[in-house]
This record gives structure tokens, sequence and C-alpha cells, in this order.
């Protein structure tokens, strides 16, 4: 017992595969005025949109790579292809999609997926979307699921309405440059009262080297609505670092729900930099439930701003850092009115000079009197090459609250260890099931298949400690 | 021959430097019921766990031989698989682990056969069933959130799914109310065959009414003092243990031949 | 003001190494800029005019013959030992995490102090009676820059009380200080840090200990006064089974600003460390706490626990807390909570069913909280006072 179990690395294969390049465009490297009305035009978008890029793009290029967190020095941004389109056009019909296309999608289970009931695919192919798909109901329901491109132009109003209102590119530099070369993602409308009771799902990779990816999502649910969205990325690794700064903009009106859950498992090359968050309206309810496992760099944050009375977020995400791999992540609330209650639980896993940081925010304005925070963080070590650190901030400006926090780091308890093994069970499976018990709270708020999912990535992580 | 499981010879044992077995002898054989007993810190839970295997315990002399295989270097997974079961004085809390999803692979491990999910559904409803145990446990974290006497009954029920050959049960009667103990020391005895063996490590003779040992130890300063029947454990629950203290010692009461 | 013609004034008649040490200061002090304490917006502070501190400050008593104690600004015969204690404190600092004051104001102290002491317990000296410091300031005495530095060697068992305060209401008085702390091999000392200067003053403070094999060291810093107050406290558990703890108590009310810094660097397997804070926040105060556990890479077996724990008084208080969790090492305990709110309104109701108005209902569930820290204070009429300050402010 007092030998440590030796974890070996995921075998990655399975989300290795790429194909080979096949585009029919690139864009030129580096980022000029002349490259945003290139993507503007292949894309036939209104004037303001492109008004909007280029606007974004001059911030982007007068703002300041941020300098705490992780270290981003080897980003290179004028050597990112920005903009990458497969050699697909939009497909609503699966029999139409590109056989290489549809290999590489096999591989990670999408069509599965949806024959599983699930309520449309929308999977992005490096830069565009290449499939679509919403059933039926939903469409007659009045709920819009399309690609972020064509919402520009078919709900050109509701979009502008909102389109980086939420994160606008003045945040910083990556919203900026997300605001001057987004592409693809999916924009979602969920009208008053209507209930979609299949989560709606995303699976998006990116497949060039060297290509970014700006994909963004719009969700919109109008009074009373209810959604999920599912986002899970992977991608096939590289030998050139690949960023990935996308953002993720939630409208969640009065008493609508929205649960928006990810499975990002990026290759160990991409600098996972997105933007997240949600603005919820009295009685609102987000919750999000986040599992990083991929990527060379994160520094994800997503933030709930409770800014209706009675607002509620919810937070329960997943870390794991393996070799080579620093993940910055944490979750934002904003109490901004009273009664506004949120949940944080975070749990991370850090193995084999791995590093996890939880870096989070608790920040009640003068006006949420009544307001309820709880935020919890737990981090299990697995070996003393790794780093676990653990930074939630709390700012408080009102006294009519309600706030606990808690942090834990430590490893596997051997007397936990020693009992599982007095029933037989070999000590390297007993550490592996402290492991998934350990990240069971998440698992459990997600949908059976991506909970499958959570779990193999989860036992090829760990793998040679299942028996 | 055939019949005997265990046999403790000379078992010194000490945890970081301080010794605390010195010298048990023990023998148990299938069809029995042994009960160990003594004041705190004679040594009754270390003996639990050093038969087990845990780590912090290392043998320093002696034997311990089951079906009469040395199995002193042994790890605890493969004495579990080879049939000794241990119900934990203080078992361990393991969050995000079903009771269920823990004992099919429990049981998958000591069987070395896998369970089928629905075969061993109904197995451990069975056991449920006979411990009287309420079925929504099967779903609950392993010990999480339980109450004392709801961990010593999940140790029993461990033990009836894994279905041992020798079960040691640790103070399983400690911190139960009488009905609660009555309803464990039922499932014992439910468990209990001419196939297997019991080493019974209590404070209390309320457990043993039920129970009906063969042998009853005492252990004292780290050796068994005087072995006996029901009777011994009669006269020690009206007088103590004063007499058994080392001072007092009959070495000719170490009668196992090694 | 703060220039090389100050330092030489203060290197007269001052024993030559400390003058040096002094000199070396001022170079750094030179070259730095000055930093801003940004979450209490504290910008652009400018120190006020120097000014000597005359004032006794030191309790002498004759059991304190066991000691050695000598003013850190007189000739001193001594300074070899002093400053091979300093040098200890080189190539210590710990890079992650909180970074405590800025250092200009710590090489100001360096520089510039106007008072301190050396205090040794030598191997093997145990004192039961407290070692008593009383820093007074006044309109003659303004300015307080006390450079101390106290020595806890081999079993020596050693309880130091200082008390930073004042009796005039009006003085706009300063206080820049730097303890420095070494504890040896099986040694206790426990320190308890007073300070209530008036809401016109401010205040600054350094706190800085190593920590040796089984070593223990127990603050007790309470903060009840000044207008600006940054404090830090940084212990480095060096070596095998060293312990330190932190009971802190801070009341601020009207328009203070509190920075409170707390930290716990274990490098040593085995070592352990507390911190624990409570605090109270009225009308428009304000505070930042900083609470880090750092679990260095082989401090194996190490524990470190946090606990921070403020009471909101007035809803236009502002109050941050960044508590942080490093962790290098697989073997180790570490876990902090924080609880932030109002009290408990079903125990006001409680106390108010037996006749108790609100304020004195919330005044005594202050003290309930504030209790168990004030408990280790040493010196009766010492707790007795800090208890009727904080009945006052409550009150006011």
């Amino acid at each position: 017992m007092s030998e440590k179990t030796e974890v070996k690395d995921v075998d990655r294969s399975l989300h290795d595969e790429k194909n080979e390049e096949k585009h029919r465009y690139k864009a030129q490297k580096g980022l000029t005025p002349e490259v945003i009305r290139e993507i503007s035009r292949e894309k036939n978008e209104p004037e303001w949109m492109l008004e909007f890029r280029l606007k974004a793009l001059k911030i982007y290029q007068n703002k300041e790579v941020p300098t705490w967190g992780a270290d981003i020095s080897d980003l290179d941004m004028d050597n990112i292809i920005t903009y990458v389109r497969p050699d697909a056009d939009l497909e609503s019909d699966w029999d139409q999609v590109p056989e290489e296309i549809k290999n590489t999608f096999d591989a990670l289970g999408i069509p599965e997926a949806e024959k599983e009931s699930l309520a449309g695919v929308g999977a992005q192919y490096d830069s565009e979307v290449v499939y679509h798909n919403l059933k039926e109901e939903l469409v007659e329901q009045g709920v819009i699921y399309m690609d972020m491109e064509n919402a520009v132009k078919e709900h050109e109003e509701i979009v502008r309405e909102h389109f980086m209102k939420l994160i606008t590119p003045n945040d910083h530099k990556f919203s900026a440059l997300h605001g001057a070369v987004w592409s693809g993602g999916s924009f979602v409308y969920v009208p008053a009262g209507v209930d979609v009771d299949i989560p709606l799902q995303s699976y998006f990779r990116q497949n060039a080297p060297g290509s970014g990816q700006f994909e963004h999502t719009l969700i919109i649910l109008e009074e009373g609505a209810n959604a999920h969205f599912i986002e899970g990325c992977s991608a096939p690794k590289y030998s050139v670092n690949n960023l990935h700064a996308g953002a993720v903009e939630l409208f969640v009106n009065k008493g609508a729900k929205l649960r928006y859950s990810t499975i990002e498992n990026w290759s160990r090359n991409m600098y996972n930099l997105n933007t997240k968050r949600a603005l919820v309206d009295e009685d609102g309810v987000i919750e999000w439930v986040s599992g990083s496992f991929g990527s060379k760099v994160s520094m994800l944050y997503p933030m709930s701003i409770l800014k209706g009375a009675r607002a509620r977020a919810e937070f329960t995400g997943v870390t794991f850092a393996a070799e080579g791999q620093y993940l910055d992540t944490g979750a934002q609330v904003i109490h901004a009115a009273p009664n506004t209650t949120s949940t944080v639980n975070s749990r991370s896993i850090a193995k084999d000079g791995g590093h996890a940081y939880y870096r989070g925010l608790l920040k009640a304005t003068d006006n949420a009197h009544g307001a309820k925070a709880s935020v919890s963080c737990e981090s299990l070590m697995l070996d003393n090459e790794s780093k676990s650190d653990t930074l939630p901030i709390m700012k408080l400006q009102t006294d009519d609250i309600d706030i606990g926090h808690e942090a834990k780091v430590g490893r596997i308890s051997e007397e936990a260890v020693f009992y599982l093994m007095s029933r037989g069970i070999s000590e390297e499976e007993a550490k592996a099931m402290i492991v998934r018990g350990f990240v069971e709270p998440i698992a459990n708020e997600l949908p059976l298949e991506y909970a499958v999912e959570l779990n193999n990535l989860i036992n090829l992580e760990l793998e040679g400690t299942i028996g | 021959m055939a019949k005997k499981l265990l046999k403790i010879c000379n078992l010194k044992s000490k945890v970081e430097d301080e010794e605390i077995l010195n010298g048990i002898n023990l023998e148990v054989n299938k069809g029995e019921i042994h009960v160990i007993m003594g004041p705190n810190g004679a040594g009754k839970s270390t003996l639990a766990n050093v038969l087990m295997g845990h780590p912090e315990h290392k043998i320093i002399n002696g034997e311990i031989e089951f079906e009469g295989e040395n199995i002193n270097e042994l790890a605890v997974d493969k004495r579990a698989k080879k049939g000794i079961f241990l119900s934990f004085q203080y078992p361990q809390e393991i969050p995000g682990v079903t009771v269920e999803n823990f004992l099919r692979t429990a049981k998958t491990a000591v069987s070395g056969e896998q369970q089928s999910i629905f075969d061993f559904k109904f197995l451990l409803e069975e056991k449920m069933n006979l411990l009287d145990i309420d079925q929504s446990y099967a779903d609950r974290y392993l010990n999480k959130g339980f109450s004392g006497g709801e961990k010593k009954k999940n140790e029993i029920l461990q033990m009836a799914v894994l279905e041992p050959k020798l079960a040691i049960l640790d103070e399983t009667d400690s911190g139960l109310d009488v009905d609660a103990t009555k309803t464990v020391a039922e499932g014992i005895k439910k468990l209990a065959s001419e196939d297997n063996a019991m080493i019974i490590i209590t404070h209390h003779n309320q457990i043993l009414d039920y129970l009906q040992p063969d042998y009853v130890h005492v252990l004292v300063d780290g050796r068994i003092a005087k072995s006996g029947d029901m009777e011994l454990a009669k006269a020690i629950e009206k007088e103590g243990y004063a007499e058994y203290k080392a001072e007092h010692l009959d070495e000719s009461n170490s009668k196992t031949n090694c | 003001m703060y220039n090389k013609n100050l330092v030489d004034n203060l290197t007269t008649g001052q024993s030559k190494l400390l003058s040096s040490r002094r000199k070396e200061s001022y170079e750094i002090y030179e070259n730095l800029t000055k930093g801003d304490y940004k979450r209490i917006n504290l910008f652009d502070y400018q120190f006020p005019e120097y000014s000597p501190y005359n004032k006794e400050y030191l309790k002498e008593k004759k059991w304190q013959q066991e000691l050695m104690i000598k003013k850190m600004t007189d000739n001193l015969n001594n300074e070899e030992e002093i400053i091979n204690y300093l040098d200890q404190f080189k190539d210590k600092k710990v890079k992650k995490g909180n970074q405590g004051l800025d250092p200009k104001y710590l090489a100001m102290v360096e520089a510039f102090y106007n008072t301190g002491l050396f205090i040794k317990a030598p191997q093997n000296v145990e004192l039961k009676v407290p070692v008593e410091i009383f820093y007074e300031l006044d309109q003659e005495n303004p300015v307080l820059i006390d450079n101390n530095l106290i020595v806890a060697e081999e079993n020596s068992n050693l309880t130091i009380v200082i008390d930073y305060r004042m009796q005039d209401q009006n003085l706009k008085a300063f206080h820049n200080g730097l303890t420095r702390v070494i504890v040896k091999e099986n040694a206790v000392l426990n320190i308890v840090k007073v300070q209530r200067f008036n809401d016109q003053s401010d205040n600054f403070d350094s706190n800085i200990s190593l920590v040796s094999n089984q070593g223990e060291l127990n603050w007790i810093p309470i903060e009840l006064g000044a207008k600006n107050s940054v404090t830090n406290n940084e212990n480095t558990l060096i070596a095998d089974g060293s312990r330190a703890s932190i009971s802190s108590v801070y009341f601020a009310d009207g328009e203070r600003k509190l920075d409170l810094g707390f930290k716990m660097n274990h490098q040593g397997r085995h070592s352990s460390s507390e911190i624990e804070s409570k605090g109270v926040l009225k009308d428009k105060a304000q505070k930042v706490f900083r609470g880090d556990l750092y679990f260095q890479k082989g401090a194996g077996q190490a524990k470190g626990s946090e606990r921070e724990e403020v009471l909101l008084l007035d809803k236009t208080v502002d109050s941050d807390s960044i508590p942080a969790l490093f962790s290098e090492e697989d073997n180790v305990e570490g876990e902090h909570a924080v609880s932030a709110g109002q009290i408990d309104e079903q125990r006001l109701f409680y106390l108010m069913s037996r006749g108790m108005t609100k304020a004195e209902a919330k005044q005594l569930m202050v003290e309930a909280s504030f209790n168990p820290i004030f408990d280790k204070i040493p010196l009766n009429d010492l707790k007795g006072s800090v208890i009727n300050d904080v009945k006052t402010r409550i009150r006011s």
C-alpha cells in the first residue's frame, strides 16, 4: 500500500483521428481589416456585422494580453489561421454529409447520440456548422435552433439585439478577437412558455493545423421557457498550438430555466480561452455543468449575472489536469438583485504534473439583500508532481446575505483504500473507484450518455487502474 | 483436517515502534463461532487488522495460516479473495460510490465472476430483505451520512453478499441499541453455517446470547490469557478482567501446538 | 524627509553593522516605486514627515533579566548576533500568493526605524509572565517606525504582548512596523498584538517568521483601530513538525479600511498551521481578508486549516475575502472555510425574548464571537480594556 499506483496516460487515439486537410478556403495568415472584410464577404453578412467586426478588431489590436493566470506567451496570433471552412455545405440530412467528416463524427459517437432521441445536432466542423437537424415538433413550437451565420441573416433583429451585448469586445483581448473573427456556433431561441424536454446538443471540433476556433453561441429563453443545451468539444492533436476563443451568451428571461452542459476535451496542444456568460432575470435559473479534461491551457470562468429578484445560479464542475496541462477554471457569480441564490460545486483532480487551478468570484452588490450563496471546492492530488490551487474571491457589498465557502485539498485516503481492498477490490481499482466517486456529483448532473462519456474519459485517464 | 480454516501461531505485531500483539495462538475450524473479549487497548482491533493485512501493522514474529497456507505477506485484497472478511469498527465513508455499485465490484473481485447487473440486483435485494435493510440503501453512497447502526448493518450486508469463509466482526455490536443489536445478531446468525467460521470481537454479552459461541477467548496485553466457553463470558461480565492481567497469566493456557 | 540626510542622522551613535544595514536599506528604498493598496482604494499614499519616537515603550521587570532585550536604535555590542539572525530571512521570500505589504514600506522601516527591540529568549529559558511593550502615540510622538526582532532559542517558552495605542482622538498618527520572528527547535512563542489607533491614523505592519523543528508560534493579532490599516503576517514552517497559528480579531466601523493578510508557507514535513479570523464590519467599513495556505513541495503530511467568519452589521459595509489554498504535495490536508452574513435572526430573537434590546443582543453576539480569542490575551487589564473598546465601538 505504501507503493503508489501508476496511473497511465489516456489513450487518445480515438479522438486523435484527423482527416486529410481538404478545405476549400483558407484565410491569409495574420489579422488585418482586409481579412475581416473577406470573412464577412464570404459569409454574406449584413453591413452592421461587418462594422462590428472591424470595431472589435481595433479594440483587439489595442488590448494587452492578460498577464495573470496561465502563461500564454507561446501563442502567436499572427500565425493562427483564423478561418477555415470545411469542404461541405450546410446539410440537414446525415446521408449527405461527406464521408470523411462522418467518419470522424462516428468516432465521436455523434449519430448514435442523435439516434437516442436527442433533439438536434449542430456539429461544427472547423469553423462552420456542417450538420444540422432539429426535430419537427420543436420547429412547430417555434423553437429556433440553427447555426449563427444563418441566424444573423434570418433572425437579424433578435440577433442584433443580443449579439455580444453580454460579452463585449471591450471585456478582454480574446473577447475582442472573438468579436472580430467569430465564425460558426449555435443560435437557440425558445419562445415564452415552451419547454424543450430533450437536450439540444452541439458537438464541435477543429481540424486544421494552426486554426483558431471562434464559435459564437447565443441562447435566448423567453419568459417561462425551459431548455437544456449540451456543448461538447474534442479536437485531434496537431503540433502547432491551437487557440479556442469562443463566446457563449445566455439570456434567461423571467421564470425561464436553462441548463448548459459542457464536456470539453480539446487535444493537449489547445489554448482554450473561452468566455461564457449568462444573464438571469427574475425567478430565472441557470445551471452550468462543466467538465474540463482537455487542452494544454484553459482559462474558463463561466459567469452568471443574477439581475432579477430570486434568480438562481448553479455551477457544477470537474477539472482533470494531467501531464502538461494547466487548467485554470472557476465559476463567477454576481448577485445583483434581492433574494438571489447560487451554489457552486467544483471538483478538481491533478496528476502526472498537471496543474489544476480553481479561480472563482462571488460578488454581492449593494441591492442583493437576502442573497444566499455557497461555494464548495475540493481537490484531489494523485501524486506530488502535480499542483492544485484554489482561489475563490468573495466581494460582499451588503449585510443581509448568507455566504458560505469551503475548500479542501488532499489525496486519496489510505484508510478508504484499505477498506475497499478488504472487500477484495485491487488497490488500483479501489483508487479508481474513489476518483469516480469524487466526480460523481458532476456525472449525476449529466444526461446518461454524457455521464457514460465522462466516466469513459475518467477511465481512460486512469487507465491501468481499472481491473 | 479439512475443517481447519485458520491457525495463528505465536503472532507478534507492532505499529510504528509499539508492540501490540505479544504471541497470539488461535485455531479456528469451519462451523465454529469464536468470541474474543478483553479490556480496552488489549489488542482486539489490532488482531482483526493484522488478520486482514492492514499495512500499518507489521508482523514481527509468528505465522498466520489460512486453509493451510501462510498468508503473512498477502495483500489485503488477496486475503479478501481467499475468503477473509472484516466487519470494521469504524467503516469508511466513500462519497460518490453507491452501495450497489461497490458491492457488485467487490463481488466480481471476490468471486472472480462478472456479476450481471440484473442478477446482482436480485441477490442484493434478497440479502437486504434477509437483514431487514431498506432497499433505498442500495443507491446511497457507501456509508456516507449513515448512522452508526446503519453502518454496522451495512457491514453485515457486505458479509452476506460476499459470503466469506472467515468473518471477523470487530465491535459490530458497539453503539447499537437493543433492537439494532438483535437485528444485527439475527442477521449474523442467519449467515453462520457449517462451511464458514466467525471471530466476534465484543465488549458486551448481549450479542452472545443470540449467537451462542463455541469458544470464548480473553485477550489481555496482546495475548490470549484464557480460553473457554460461554461460561467464561459470563464470569467476565460479573468479575471483569482483573484476574487475567499479565501478572496472573497462566502460561499453560497457550496450549496450541505450533 | 526620508532621504540620505535622515539616514545619516539616524546612524549617528548607532552601532556599525546595524548602521550599514540602514544604509543598504535606504538604497533599496530609494530605488523602489511605491505601490498602491487597490482593494481598499489607498492610492499614492504619502508618508508623513519623519519624527522621532522618544517615549519609553518597554515595561522592564526584574525577571526579564533571563532574557536578552536590547533597543535596536542603541549602540549595541551584540549586533553581529542580530545581523546573523536577520540574515536567516534572506532568500526565504516565497513567491506564490499574497506578497504582503509593498516592498517600499518594508524598506522604509529598515532604513528609518525610530524604535524597535531585539528580544531573545536563550535556550531552555521559560517565562510564565509575558513581556509587555506599549507604544503610545501622542502630539510629541506621532510617528512610530518600529523594527523588531524576536528570537526564541531552543526549548524556550515566551509570551510577548505589544500594544499599539493612543489617547488623543484627533491626532493624525502614523505607524509602519516590521517584526521578524525566529522560533527554534522545540521553542514556544506567543505574540499578542493589539492595535487601537484613532480613526485618523494609519497603520502598516509586517510580521514575518521562520519556525524550526517542533517549534510553535502563536499569533494573536487584534485590530480595532486606524483609518487605514494594512497588515501582513507571513509564517514559513521551515522544518519538520513546526507549527504556527493565527487567531485574529478585527472590528471596523465608520469609514475605516482594513487590508489583512495571513499566510502560512509549509515547507517542513508534518508541519501544521491554523488561521482563524473573526471579524465585524459596521457602518461603511471596508475590509479585505487574504489568507494563504501554501503547501510547498516536500511538505509531506502537513496540515493546514483556515477559517474566516465575518459578521456584517450594516448594508453599507464592503467585505472582500480572498482565501487561497496552494498545493504542490499530494500527502497533505488543507482546508479553508469562509462564512459571511448577519447575526443569526433566531439567536437575536432568543436573546431579545429574554428582555434585551436588539443592540444589546447584537453586542452580546459579537462578544460571543470574539471571546474565545480574547481569552488568549494573557494580561487581564489589557483584556478588559480591549473588551471595553469593542463595546464602545459597537454602541457608537
